[in-house]
């Protein structure tokens, strides 16, 4: 290895040989043997990083920017949890729903089963208060096929 | 990479809603990603603003992140190097004030060696701040992070060999703005 690219490496890798490639570090270790040029070179590479870091140490951040965060975190749920907020509020939907209609059906069912309501048009009633009315054989249907409840003799 | 490990548990707990993972890694990375921010866009506020926009970002994602694709680190630190990129503020005639402990309100109580230290300090925070962005990004991954060059590489998604160009050209202003004179 040369001076001038031990000069480079030293400003693309930094200072400390230990964590070059293995191959560049034996050249650079070859070359500081024999060169004063590159001792001097690696000392100010050492200064520089040295200064740099602790220059560029990290300072503790603001302490009001953690509780910031925290009340943002606290503010705006995941976009997971908003998902599943959005599925649980379907299915909170559906699942009333579908039970509503099975309620209804029910109770359908039953007031049907019952008597307690007729379906439209239905005349059962309406023989029953002529057979009342007028006697059994009037609410029977005439072999002539008159309506019921028609003149009589 | 054990701590590369733990911020892959920690993000998987986010992802299942655990604020304690959250609270615990931002202890973690918290003042190194305001640091690497404040360092770059030369500004208390903006880095203030990065840095939650930051953390939010990994509150929200959480359950998009692939263990064992990327070291966590390097994608923290991506996030900030993307926002200062994209960042509106031009900021390089800008100076960051003095950090806490360096305040020269009086500088007459102060002894003569410590005067010394901050007026040195002062040159070097002046030095950095008025090398190119990109170069300034890379020492500041570099010193600020601690990444190696290929995480710092990945962190600013260019080549390794790209990145060790910008610190070339970096270290060599500094040395000679931080010579000069001498």
């Amino acid at each position: 290895m040369k001076l001038e690219e031990f000069r480079e490496t030293l400003d693309a890798k930094g200072a400390d040989l230990s964590a070059w490639p293995e191959g560049e570090r034996r050249a650079a270790e070859t070359l500081l043997a024999a060169s004063a040029e590159a001792r001097q070179a690696l000392q100010q590479a050492l200064a520089l990083d040295a200064l740099l870091s602790e220059t560029l140490a990290p300072a503790a951040a603001p302490a009001g920017l953690r509780d910031a965060i925290l009340a943002e975190v606290a503010a705006n749920p995941r976009a997971a949890d908003d998902r599943s907020f959005r599925l649980g509020g379907l299915r909170w939907f559906w699942r009333a729903g579908l039970g509503t209609a099975c309620a209804m059906g029910l109770a359908g069912f039953l007031l049907g089963f019952t008597g307690a309501i007729q379906p439209p048009g239905a005349a059962t009633d309406d023989v029953n208060i002529v057979s009342l009315v007028y006697g059994p054989s009037a609410g029977a249907p005439s072999a002539g096929g008159s309506a019921p409840g028609g003149p009589r003799p | 990479m054990g701590e590369g490990e733990g911020d892959d548990r920690l993000v998987a707990r986010i992802a299942a809603g655990d604020r304690t993972a959250f609270a615990e890694i931002m202890e973690r990375h918290l003042d190194k990603v305001f640091a690497l921010a404040r360092r770059v866009l030369q500004s208390d506020s903006d880095a203030e603003e990065i840095a939650q926009e930051v953390f939010l970002t990994v509150w929200k994602t959480a359950e998009t992140w692939k263990p064992g694709r990327a070291l966590f680190s390097t994608w923290i630190y991506r996030v900030p190097m993307n926002r200062c990129l994209n960042h509106k503020t031009r900021v390089q005639q800008r100076y960051l004030p003095l950090a806490p402990g360096f305040e020269r309100a009086d500088p007459a109580p102060l002894a003569e060696e410590a005067l010394a230290e901050t007026q040195r300090r002062e040159r070097v925070d002046r030095a950095i701040a008025e090398l190119p962005q990109k170069q300034r990004m890379a020492i500041s991954l570099t010193y600020v992070t601690g990444l190696s060059n290929a995480e710092a590489a990945a962190a600013m998604e260019i080549s390794v060999k790209a990145l060790e160009g910008l610190l070339v050209r970096a270290r060599r202003s500094l040395r000679q703005e931080l010579t000069a004179g001498d």
